[in-house]
């Protein structure tokens, strides 16, 4: 691969990573209100319904930190965030058909995150695909 | 929270979301334009601040909590400094829709505060 194209397309790579980690720094935001906000009116539904908002606030909290990094290590801790998110989000998303009492499950991966225009659905794709042409990038 | 000055920022924060994505679809790098909107999001949420400050002090309140709307607009002052930050740390076109992201993250927040308050 010619070398111009490698630049161009790193380039390219690196500002749609900083538009991804500011798209998740938002989501931690969102998600670590909603936990603190659950912790305090939620207390009766312990510790089921928080805990699943802590963790949803914390994975999006690790992948923003880490995912633009320079650092192999840290973008393969980026990896792991995404696939706990991408099966967070499945699986909280599709027991919303099963599970009726909505309370527990009232997340950001609620329904797919709907409420947030899916993106909690599409946000963890996208991140994998970065990562993958970050890596394919970094091999030449 | 005044509904004019509320629909005045939406508007303002519509707009900044709006330009700041052309500028980054026709791969400008991050100029006035772009961050100027964002400036003027950030002086509305401050004048945003002090008409809510005031309007509170005489006894105003927010019908759905008047801790979590502040908490919204404390939150929101801080979102086009760091958006502005982050986007000027590499001035290519990309930067650009880093402040959409911020501009419509304020924007998103406007809508819940007002929800929040009347």
């Amino acid at each position: 691969m010619p070398k111009e194209t490698n630049a161009s397309e790193s380039a390219k790579n690196s500002g749609f990573s900083r538009v991804l980690v500011a798209v998740y720094a938002v989501f931690a935001l969102a998600a670590s209100g909603r936990a603190v906000f659950e912790l305090f009116t939620k207390f009766d539904l312990a510790p089921f319904s928080y805990s699943l908002s802590a963790a949803s606030a914390l994975i999006y909290l690790v992948v923003a930190a880490t995912l633009s990094s320079k650092s192999a290590k840290l973008r393969n801790i980026a990896r792991v965030a995404l696939w706990f998110e991408l099966v967070g989000v499945v699986s909280v998303g599709t027991a919303g058909f099963f599970v009726f009492e909505l309370n527990h499950f009232h997340t950001v991966w609620w329904f797919y995150g709907a409420a947030y225009a899916c993106l909690p659905l599409v946000l963890p794709i996208f991140g994998l695909f970065y990562l993958r042409r970050q890596s394919r990038l970094a091999a030449n | 929270m005044f509904e004019f000055w509320y629909f005045t920022q939406l508007a303002v924060a519509a707009t900044a979301t709006l330009l700041t994505l052309v500028l980054g679809l026709a791969k400008r790098s991050p100029n006035f334009f772009g961050l100027g909107s964002l400036a003027l999001i950030e002086l509305g949420l401050i004048v945003q601040l002090v008409i809510s400050i005031s309007v509170s002090l005489g006894g105003a309140e927010a019908s759905h909590g008047q801790f979590e709307f502040f908490t919204y607009l404390a939150v929101a002052l801080l979102i086009p400094v760091l958006a502005v930050f982050w986007a000027l740390l590499e001035r290519a076109y990309w930067s650009n829709f880093v402040l959409a992201v911020g501009a419509f993250t304020v924007l998103v927040m406007l809508v819940r505060m007002h929800t929040l308050w009347f």
